[in-house]
C-alpha cells in the first residue's frame, strides 16, 4: 500500500493541521478496500472539506462525482446535475448511451437511472456538497440519498455539510467525520507558510547593496508571522475567526501596515514603533466588513452621497415612522394640535406605558407595527408646519416609497390596497429618520413615545 | 316609492339624448388643423427634450462603459464586478438611464446585456429564467413551467433556470462577458436579491460576469439589505446619475426659456409644475407628460390655437373663429387701445367687421407677439447672466428667475436694480467677460450696441496692456478704501493717482453708457406678456386641467359629494338654507347615505349602530318618511354602501358597534 | 425530544463535555496512526490477510450482511410467513417494528436469501422505500418497473409507466388478480398467478401519509382478498404506525408484528460486534475459501484473535460499554471499528484497537459549536440568552440583543477602566459588525428564525449551558459574568 501512503504524505503536506481527517478519509477511499455506503463530512466554513475531499478523490482513481448543491437552486435541479455529473464521470470512463437519460425529476428517477448507470461499474463515489443548505428540498432528501449507497451496492455517497443535526439522516451508524475549525496558532501557522512580500516592486541595490533576496524573504515572513498574530489579537479573534476572513483581513492591512516601511520610516526589525505607529489600522472596524464598494482601510470616514427625497416624501417618511413607533394610545398627547406645554406636562406619562415587573422593552428596539393608512396621514397632517399643498399628491408619494421598500405593506401583499383594513409600516432605521427629520427641520424626539438613547 | 328620495332623477325626468356622430362644425372644424399643428410642435419639443436627456447622462454611460470594459481585464478572485449607479429616487428615470445603456453597451461592447427588474423576479427562479432567456437572446416567454433545454452537446437536457446553460452558451460564442442589470434594486425582495448575487459568484469563474444596480436611496442601504455571502463576492463602484432636479431644470429651460417656441407655457402653470415635480413627484417623464397634456389641452379646447399654424388660409376657418377670437380679453384691450389714439377708428370698425382683415391682423400680429414674448426670455437670459458674474448676489433657480420674467414681475424688481448697481461697479475683465457672455445671446439691432462697446472696451484695454490689475470704474468703493490707505506710503499714492488716469474715466464712461443701454434695453423688453396682443394664443396659463388630469382629488371628492350632495345633484329640495354656513342642515330629502354619513361624521371612532339607526330614522321621520319597514332598507343599504366606500368596519371590539376607518379632510 | 427540551439540553451538554476531548484524543491517535503506518510500509501483508480484512471491512461497511445474532425468534416468524406466500401461495401481511439499525432489513434479507435458495423462480420481490418513492404515483411506477422487469413484461409505451396513474393501477391490479376475477381476461398468460410477490416497503409509516393511501389500501386489499399472492412487509421505526393508518386499510392489515429487539444486554451487544468481526466459513464465496484454505489455518487465527479482542475487558470498557450505555445502537458500534480494522498489518489485537478507536458519531447538540464561535458573537448570543430570561420571552430580534450587549459590554469597560486593565470582550463593537456575527450565529442555527415581523428569533441554547459548553478560557472572566448574574 506504498503508493497510498506517499499520495497521503503529499496531501498532509499540502493542507497541513488536518492529518487526521487526511487519514480517515485516506482510509474510506482506499482503492483496495470497500468504501461505507455513505459518509458524512461536517465541518463550519473555511475548514477545507470540499477541497481536500475533491484532491483525495481526485488522486485515488476512484470514479467519482461532485455536485455542488448551492448552484442547484431547486431540489429538482439537483437531481438533474446529480445524474448529469454521474453521466460525465462514467462516460469518461466507457461510453453509455445517453438516449435514456434525459430527464430526472425526482429521488425515485434518480435512483432507476443511477442503478441502470452503475449496474456495471465496480464502485462510484457520489459527493453532495453543502447540501444541508440545499433550497427547496424535499423533507426526505437527505434520508433518501442516504439510503442509496445501501440500495445500490456500487455506490457510496459522501455528504459534505456545516453542522450535521442528529435527526437528519435517519440512520445510525454514519460515519461521521469533523473537520474542526482552525484554532489561533494553526490560522497563523497556516498564513505564515506563504508571506506576502514587503518590497513588492523589487529592492533597488543602489540604497543598500548589502541587502538581496533572501533577506528580503526572511525579513518578510519575520514581519509578517508577528503582523499575523497582532491582526488576530486586535481584530479577527473577535469578529473573523474562521480562516478564510482572517487572510482577508490580512491581506487588507498589509500594505497600509508595511507602507512606512517601503517608505524607510521604519527598518524591518523595530516592529514595536511600526505597530504603535500604525495603530489606527486595528483599530478601524471597517477593514472586518466587506463592503460592496471598495474603501481605503486607512480612514475611517467613508463618502455617503445620497438623492434627495422629494421634500413631502421625506415627511412621510417621519411621519409613518412615528406612527409605526409610537404606541396609539399617546396620539393624542404628540400629536393633537395642543399647545407646547400641555405636551410637555402630558409628555411625563408617555415614557410609563405598560407596568411590567420586568424590565421594559424598548419600543423602539422591536419592529415597527402596522399602521392604517389614516393614521398616517392623520400623524403627518399634524407635524406638517404648514398646510399641505393642494398638488401634493400623497399617495403617489406612498406608492414611490413603498416601490422603494421603505415604506411596506403589513399582512400579505396580494391585499387589496384600497381595502380599509390595509396596513402599512415603515422598514427604516432611526438613524436614517433622524437624518431625514434634521434635512426638513424636524426633531424626531419630540415626538416620541420612548424616547430615543 | 321610498327610492325617490335616493335616486332623485327618476326615469320620468327626460333623459340627456346620446350625442350622435356629426361632422365638425363651427368652432370643431378647426380640429383637423389644431392636431396637425400640435404634432409638429409637439414634435419639436420631445426632440429637444430628448436631446436634453440624452446630454444629461452621457458622461455617467461614458464612465459606465469604461468600467464595463476595463473588468474584463482585471482578474479577482471570483469576485463580481459591479457598478452601483445612484439613479436618484425616481423610479422612471431609471427605465430611461438603463435603456440608454443598454443601447450604448449593445453598439460599442461584444456583451450581453440583460435588464433585470423587480417585477420579473418574484423568486429566484424566475429571475434565473427571465437573465438566462435575455441573455442567451432567445424570447422571454415566462410561463411558471419549468421545461427541459436540450443542449448541443449530448446527454441529460437542462433546466431552464439552469445557469448551465448560460455557460454553454458563452462557450459557444467565445465567452464574451455577462452583464446583468438589476434596474430597481431597492424593490427586489432581499432574499432573492442576496441569493441572486451569490449565485452568480458561485459562477463568475466560469461566466465573466458584470452587475449593475440602480440604486435610488443609498449604497449603504443596499449594503444591509444583501446578505454577507453576497456581498463577499461584489466588488463594487460607484457611478452618479445627474440629479432628477438637474435634469428637469434643464427640460424646463429648453421647453419654455429657448429661442423662438411658438406656444409657451405661462408663469402660473409653470410655477405649478416646477414646485410639484420638485417637492412631491421628482419625475422627469411625469414632467414631459404634463407638458404634452397642456400643448394638447391648448390646441384641443383653444380653437384660435390654429392660429399658431405657420401656413393658414383665410378659408380654412369657420366663422366662429372669429367671433371667439373677437372675445378674447386682450382683442378688446387691443381695440379699447387703438380707440385711444382716435385716428385708426375705421381700422377698428374693420377688425370688428370684416373678418378678412382680422384674419390678417391676426396672422401679422402673432408673430410679434411671439417675438415679444422670446424678447422677454432673452433679456431674462441676459440679466440672468450678469447676475451670475456677481458672487454677492443671492443665487436664484433658473426656472424660478425665467418664471418670474413671464410674470412680468422682473422688471422694476429688486432682483434688476441689485444687479444694475453691481454692474457699475464691476471692473474692465468682469465687463468683458458678461458682455462676452450675452453677446451671442442677444440680436440685432440691440447687439450692434454691444459689439461697439465690446470693441471699445478691448482698444482701451489694449491701450493699458502693461499694466497688471484690471481697471475700475469709479463708482468702485474699492477707489476709496485705497485712499485712506495712502498714507502708508508715497509710492502708492502716487501709482494711486495713476490709477485714477484717464483710462479709468474712460472706463467709466463706458461703462455708464452700457449699464444705461442695459437698462434701457431691460425696461423695454422685461414686460409683462399678459398685456401682449393675442397673449392666450402663445402663452398657455391654464392650471385647472393639470389639477383635474394629474392630482386627482379623488377622495376629497367622494368625501365632498357625501357631505355635500347638493354641489352635485343640484336638486331644489336640499338647497343649502344659507350659503354662508356651508354646514348643510340635516334634511330628511338628502339621500340616505349622505345623511348616514354625516351622523357618522359626528360620531367617534366607535360607533354603537342601534344609536346611528335612531338618529337617522328620526330624521327621516321630520322629512315627512314614518313607516319605519320603509326607513331601514334605506339605512341599511346607506350603511352597506358606507362600508363599501371602505369608511366603517365591523369591530370585534364592542357588541353591536362599528368602527370608524375613514376620517375627513385627510 | 423526550421530556422537556431544557432538561433534555443539559442532558445533552453532559454527554457533550462527555465526549468533549474525544476529538482532540482521536486526532492525536490519528496522527500516531499515520507515523505507525508510514513507518511499517516495509512488510506487505500477505494476500489471504486483505482478503480477510476486505471480507470483514466490506462486513464493517454493511457492503455484505452480518449474520443474525439473537434474533432466531423474530426470523422464524418472517420466515414462514414468506414461506407460506411462496410456497403455497397464501397472502399475507406483516409489520417489522424496530429501532434504527436493529436489523430488519438484514432480517428480511437473509430470510429471502435462505428462501431463494430453496425455491429461487417461485416469487419476485418488490422493494419500496418511504424516503424515495415519495408519493403512490411514484411507488406505483416502481412496482411496476420492477415487476416488469422481472416478469418481462415488454415496457414499452402504452403500458409503461409513461400511462396515467389510474392506469397503471388498473394494470397492476389486473397483474395481481386471478384471470376469472376479470372480465375479457380469460385468455392471460398463465405466468401471471403462478408467481407470488413479496413487497417490502421501508419507512412503512410514510406510505401511510399518502393521500388517500390509495398504494395501502389496494396492496392489502389484494393481500387479504383472494387474488395473486402477495405478501407485504412494512419496515418501520414506529411503535403505533397502526393509528395512522385509515380505518379501510387498517381493517384489511392482518395485524401480524414483529418487534425487533435491541440488544437486552451487553454481552448480547458483544455478541453482535463479534459476529461482525468474525467470519464464518459458510459466508465465504466459493473463490475466497479456495484462496484462504491455501494458507490453511488463517481463518481460524484470525477468528480467535478477534475472540480474545472482544472478551478483553479493556476494550469493552473503553469503547464498547460507552456506546451500549448511550445509544445501544449496532451501526455505531460496526462503523466505529472502521477505521483501526482498516489499518490492521497483523492480526488484531488489543492494544492496536484501543489506541487507535476512533468515533465517528457526529456530536449530538449545536452546543458543540460554541468554542468554534468568534468572541464577539459569543457576546451576542450571551446577551441574546439574557434577554429571553430578563423579559421571559422566547421571540427577541437583533437589535434587542445588541442594545443589550452594548450596555454590557460598556459596563465592562468601565470597569476595567477603573481596574486599570484591559478585560476582554471590553471593545464595544459596531452594529454593522454584530450584524454580520449574528447572521453568522443564525446559519449556525443557534439563532433560530420564527418568522414574524422585524425577523423575530429565539435562541436554542440557554444562558445557563454556554459557559460549560464553551470550554475553559474561551469566555474570559467578563463574559462569564454575563452568564451568571443578571
Amino acid at each position: 500500500m506504498l503508493p497510498d501512503e506517499l499520495l497521503l504524505e503529499t496531501l498532509v503536506g499540502q493542507f497541513p493541521c488536518r492529518e487526521s481527517q487526511i487519514q480517515i478519509l485516506g482510509t474510506f477511499f482506499n482503492p483496495s478496500f470497500p468504501t461505507p455506503p455513505c459518509v458524512v463530512l461536517h465541518g463550519l466554513e473555511a475548514t477545507g472539506k470540499s477541497s481536500i475531499t475533491k484532491s483525495i478523490l481526485k488522486s485515488s482513481e476512484i470514479p467519482h462525482a461532485i455536485v455542488d448543491s448551492r448552484e442547484c437552486i431547486t431540489g429538482r435541479q439537483l437531481m438533474e446535475r446529480a445524474l448529469a455529473s454521474c453521466l460525465d464521470a462514467i462516460s469518461d470512463i466507457e461510453d453509455v448511451d445517453l438516449s435514456a437519460f434525459w430527464r430526472c425529476e425526482n429521488l425515485s428517477a434518480l435512483q432507476v437511472h443511477l442503478e441502470l448507470l452503475l449496474q456495471n461499474q465496480k464502485r462510484f463515489i457520489l459527493v453532495f456538497d453543502g447540501i444541508d443548505k440545499q433550497r427547496e428540498a424535499s423533507p426526505t432528501l437527505l434520508p433518501a440519498l442516504a439510503r442509496f449507497g445501501e440500495i445500490i451496492p456500487c455506490l457510496s455517497i459522501v455528504f459534505i455539510i456545516s453542522v450535521p443535526s442528529p435527526r437528519s439522516f435517519h440512520t445510525a451508524g454514519i460515519p461521521h467525520v469533523h473537520f474542526p475549525p482552525y484554532t489561533r496558532d494553526e490560522c497563523i501557522r497556516i498564513l505564515s507558510l506563504s508571506p506576502p512580500q514587503i518590497f513588492e516592486d523589487g529592492i533597488d541595490n543602489e540604497v543598500n547593496p548589502d541587502y538581496d533576496e533572501e533577506k528580503a524573504a526572511e525579513d518578510d515572513a519575520f514581519v509578517w508571522s508577528r503582523f499575523c498574530n497582532i491582526v488576530w489579537e486586535s481584530l479577527a479573534s473577535n469578529a473573523a475567526c474562521n480562516l478564510a476572513s482572517f487572510r482577508a483581513v490580512c491581506d487588507k492591512l498589509w500594505r497600509p501596515f508595511v507602507a512606512p516601511i517601503v517608505k524607510g520610516d521604519f527598518g524591518t526589525r523595530n516592529l514595536p514603533r511600526l505597530v504603535v505607529h500604525t495603530k489606527p489600522l486595528f483599530q478601524n472596524e471597517d477593514v472586518l466588513m466587506n463592503s460592496i464598494v471598495r474603501r481605503d482601510p486607512t480612514k475611517t470616514t467613508k463618502p455617503i452621497i445620497t438623492h434627495e427625497l422629494p421634500f413631502h416624501s421625506k415627511w412621510v417618511l417621519c411621519a409613518a415612522y412615528l406612527a409605526s413607533y409610537n404606541p396609539p394610545r399617546h396620539d393624542q398627547i404628540f400629536f393633537m394640535k395642543a399647545s407646547e406645554k400641555k405636551r410637555k406636562k402630558k409628555g411625563g406619562d408617555g415614557a410609563r406605558g405598560k407596568a411590567s415587573k420586568h424590565r421594559k422593552i424598548p419600543r423602539s428596539l422591536l419592529a415597527p407595527s402596522p399602521i392604517p393608512l389614516d393614521r398616517l396621514l392623520a400623524v403627518l397632517h399634524s407635524i406638517l408646519p404648514h398646510s399641505l399643498p393642494q398638488n401634493a399628491d400623497i399617495l403617489t408619494q406612498l406608492a414611490t416609497l413603498s416601490s422603494l421598500r421603505l415604506l411596506q405593506r403589513a399582512g400579505v401583499a396580494g391585499s387589496d390596497v384600497l381595502d380599509p383594513a390595509c396596513k402599512w409600516r415603515v422598514n427604516c432605521g432611526w438613524d436614517y429618520v433622524v437624518a431625514l427629520g434634521r434635512s426638513i427641520g424636524l426633531e424626531m424626539r419630540d415626538y416620541l413615545a420612548s424616547g430615543q438613547d | 316609492m321610498e327610492h325617490e328620495k335616493t335616486y332623485v332623477f327618476s326615469s320620468k325626468s327626460e333623459r340627456p339624448n346620446k350625442r350622435r356622430r356629426v361632422e365638425p362644425s363651427g368652432l370643431d372644424s378647426s380640429w383637423s388643423l389644431r392636431e396637425q399643428t400640435y404634432q409638429q410642435l409637439w414634435r419639436e419639443q420631445q426632440r429637444r427634450v430628448q436631446k436634453v436627456l440624452d446630454d444629461a447622462n452621457r458622461t455617467t454611460l461614458d464612465e459606465l462603459l469604461g468600467f464595463v470594459k476595463e473588468s474584463e481585464e482585471v482578474e479577482e478572485d471570483r469576485k463580481l464586478p459591479s457598478g452601483m449607479i445612484l439613479a436618484g429616487p425616481s423610479i422612471a428615470a431609471h427605465a430611461t438611464f438603463f435603456d440608454q445603456l443598454s443601447e450604448r453597451i449593445g453598439e460599442e461592447t461584444s456583451s450581453s446585456f440583460t435588464l433585470i427588474t423587480s417585477t420579473d423576479s418574484a423568486n429566484l427562479k424566475s429571475l434565473l429564467k427571465v437573465l438566462i432567456k435575455s441573455a442567451t437572446s432567445q424570447k422571454s416567454l415566462d410561463d411558471g413551467e419549468d421545461e427541459l433545454i436540450t443542449r448541443k452537446r449530448k446527454g441529460p437536457k437542462i433546466l431552464d433556470y439552469d445557469l448551465q446553460l448560460l455557460h454553454e452558451w458563452a462557450l459557444d460564442n467565445d465567452n464574451p462577458q455577462v452583464i446583468v442589470a438589476f434596474r430597481d434594486s431597492e424593490a427586489f425582495d432581499e432574499n432573492v436579491l442576496s441569493e441572486a448575487v451569490e449565485l452568480l459568484g458561485l459562477w463568475s469563474d466560469r461566466i465573466q460576469f458584470v452587475l449593475l444596480f440602480g440604486i435610488a436611496t443609498s449604497i449603504d442601504n443596499l449594503q444591509e439589505r444583501l446578505s454577507q455571502r453576497a456581498t463577499r463576492f461584489i466588488r463594487g463602484q460607484q457611478f452618479d446619475v445627474v440629479q432628477a432636479k438637474e435634469i428637469l431644470e434643464r427640460i424646463f429651460f429648453t421647453i419654455t426659456a429657448e429661442e423662438n417656441v411658438p406656444l409657451r407655457l405661462g408663469s402660473q402653470l409653470s410655477r405649478v409644475l416646477q414646485e410639484r415635480h420638485e417637492e412631491h413627484i421628482q419625475s422627469v417623464q411625469d414632467f414631459v407628460d404634463a407638458v404634452q397634456y397642456a400643448y394638447m389641452a391648448h390646441f384641443f379646447a383653444n380653437p384660435l390655437s390654429v392660429f399658431l399654424r405657420l401656413t393658414l388660409d383665410f378659408t380654412d376657418l369657420a366663422k366662429e373663429h372669429f367671433t371667439a377670437f373677437r372675445n378674447l380679453p386682450s382683442f378688446r384691450r387691443h381695440i379699447e387701445d387703438l380707440l385711444k389714439e382716435r385716428k385708426n377708428v375705421s381700422k377698428v370698425r374693420k377688425l370688428l367687421d370684416s373678418d378678412q382683415a382680422l384674419f390678417d391682423t391676426a396672422t401679422n400680429t402673432i408673430r410679434r407677439t411671439q417675438n415679444a414674448v422670446d424678447a422677454v426670455i432673452q433679456a431674462a437670459s441676459v440679466l440672468y447672466i450678469c447676475r451670475s458674474h456677481f458672487s454677492q448676489m443671492r443665487s436664484v433657480s433658473r426656472s424660478a428667475f425665467f418664471i418670474t420674467a413671464l410674470a412680468g414681475q422682473l422688471s422694476a424688481s429688486p432682483t434688476l436694480r441689485e444687479a444694475l448697481l453691481a454692474l457699475k461697479k464691476c471692473s474692465s475683465d468682469v465687463l468683458l467677460r458678461i458682455l462676452q457672455d450675452i453677446s451671442p445671446v442677444l440680436r440685432s439691432p440691440s447687439d450692434s450696441m454691444v459689439s461697439n462697446i465690446q470693441s471699445r472696451l478691448s482698444n482701451l484695454l489694449r491701450d493699458v496692456s502693461g499694466k497688471r490689475e484690471p481697471l475700475r470704474s469709479e463708482h468702485d468703493n474699492r477707489n476709496e478704501t485705497q485712499r485712506t490707505t495712502i498714507v502708508a506710503s508715497k509710492v502708492l499714492l502716487s501709482r494711486h493717482k495713476s490709477n485714477l488716469s484717464e483710462q479709468d474715466a474712460e472706463y467709466t464712461k463706458l461703462l455708464n453708457e452700457f449699464v444705461n443701454w442695459l437698462s434701457a434695453y431691460l425696461e423695454e423688453h422685461l414686460i409683462d406678456p399678459k398685456n401682449l396682443f393675442m397673449h392666450e394664443l402663445v402663452l398657455y396659463d391654464l392650471r385647472a386641467p393639470h389639477q383635474g388630469a394629474f392630482v386627482p382629488q379623488t377622495r376629497h371628492a367622494i368625501e365632498q359629494a357625501l357631505f355635500a350632495p347638493h354641489d352635485y345633484l343640484g336638486c331644489s329640495c336640499c338647497v343649502p338654507t344659507n350659503d354662508a354656513s356651508e354646514e348643510v342642515a340635516l334634511a330628511g330629502s338628502t339621500p340616505p347615505t349622505a345623511l348616514l354619513y354625516r351622523l357618522y361624521l359626528e360620531s367617534g371612532a366607535l360607533i354603537n349602530v342601534s344609536d346611528l339607526w335612531s338618529a337617522f330614522n328620526a330624521i327621516l321621520e321630520d322629512g315627512g318618511e314614518d313607516d319605519s319597514s320603509k326607513v331601514m332598507p334605506l339605512f341599511q343599504q346607506a350603511l352597506a354602501e358606507l362600508k363599501t366606500l371602505g369608511m366603517i368596519k365591523s369591530t370585534r371590539k364592542k357588541t353591536d358597534h362599528i368602527s370608524k376607518v375613514a376620517w375627513r379632510g385627510l | 425530544m423526550p421530556a422537556t427540551p431544557r432538561s433534555a439540553k443539559r442532558r445533552r451538554v453532559e454527554d457533550d463535555i462527555a465526549n468533549g476531548q474525544l476529538p482532540t484524543e482521536s486526532n492525536r491517535s490519528a496522527k500516531r496512526l499515520i507515523t505507525t503506518s508510514l513507518k511499517s510500509t516495509s512488510k506487505e501483508p500477505s494476500v489471504e490477510f486483505n482478503l480477510l480484512k476486505s471480507i470483514v471491512l466490506s462486513k464493517l461497511s454493511s457492503r455484505r450482511p452480518i449474520p443474525l445474532t439473537n434474533l432466531s425468534s423474530e426470523h422464524a416468524k418472517v420466515h414462514t410467513l414468506i414461506s407460506a406466500t411462496v410456497q403455497s401461495g397464501e397472502s399475507n401481511s406483516m409489520l417489522l417494528i424496530g429501532a434504527r439499525g436493529s436489523g430488519k432489513t438484514t432480517l428480511i434479507n437473509a430470510a429471502l436469501l435462505d428462501l431463494s435458495r430453496s425455491s429461487k423462480d417461485h416469487f419476485h420481490t418488490v422493494r419500496l422505500n418511504g424516503f424515495v418513492q415519495t408519493d403512490d404515483k411514484l411507488a406505483l411506477r416502481e412496482i411496476w418497473r420492477q415487476l416488469g422487469r422481472e416478469m418481462e413484461i415488454e415496457d414499452d409505451a402504452e403500458n409503461g409507466p409513461g400511462k396515467s396513474y389510474a392506469d397503471t393501477l388498473t394494470m397492476l391490479l389486473a397483474l395481481l388478480s386471478h384471470p376469472d376475477e376479470l372480465p375479457g381476461q380469460a385468455d392471460a398468460p398463465e405466468n401471471q398467478v403462478a408467481k407470488s410477490v413479496i413487497f417490502i416497503m421501508d419507512e412503512f409509516d410514510l406510505f401511510a401519509t399518502h393521500p388517500r393511501q390509495t398504494l395501502l389500501y389496494n396492496l392489502l386489499d389484494i393481500a387479504q382478498s383472494r387474488k395473486a399472492p402477495i405478501a407485504v412487509l412494512g419496515l418501520t421505526t414506529r411503535i403505533d404506525v397502526t393509528e395512522a393508518l385509515e380505518k379501510r386499510v387498517k381493517s384489511r392489515f392482518s395485524h401480524r408484528y414483529v418487534h425487533l429487539p435491541l440488544p437486552k444486554g451487553l454481552g448480547q451487544f458483544v455478541e453482535v460486534g463479534k459476529a461482525a468481526m468474525t467470519i464464518k466459513s459458510d459466508e465465504l464465496t466459493f473463490e475466497e475459501n479456495a484462496v484462504l484454505s491455501k494458507k490453511g489455518g488463517i481463518l481460524e487465527k484470525w477468528n480467535k484473535a478477534v475472540g480474545q479482542l472482544f472478551t478483553d475487558v479493556a476494550f469493552q470498557r473503553k469503547y464498547i460499554s460507552s456506546i451500549y450505555h448511550t445509544t445501544k445502537s449496532i451501526p455505531t458500534l460496526v462503523s466505529d471499528l472502521l477505521i483501526p480494522t482498516s489499518s490492521l498489518t497483523t492480526l488484531p489485537e488489543v492494544k492496536h484497537y484501543v489506541q487507535n478507536i476512533v468515533l465517528l458519531t457526529p456530536p449530538d447538540s449545536n452546543l458543540s459549536l460554541l468554542p468554534s464561535l468568534s468572541s464577539l458573537a459569543l457576546s451576542l448570543l450571551i446577551s441574546a440568552a439574557r434577554l429571553t430570561i430578563i423579559h421571559s420571552t422566547e421571540s427577541l430580534n437583533f437589535n434587542l440583543a445588541y442594545g443589550e450587549y452594548v450596555s454590557l459590554a460598556s459596563k465592562a469597560r468601565i470597569n476595567s477602566a477603573a481596574a486599570g486593565q484591559l478585560a476582554s470582550g471590553a471593545r464595544l463593537w459596531g452594529k454593522e459588525i454584530a450584524r454580520k456575527e449574528w447572521e453568522a450565529l443564525r446559519s449556525l442555527g443557534l439563532i433560530i428564525q420564527t418568522g414574524g415581523v422585524g425577523e423575530m428569533c429565539r435562541v436554542d441554547v440557554a444562558l445557563e449551558e454556554i459557559p460549560g459548553a464553551a470550554g475553559e478560557g474561551v469566555l474570559g472572566k467578563v463574559r462569564e459574568k454575563w452568564c451568571k448574574q443578571i
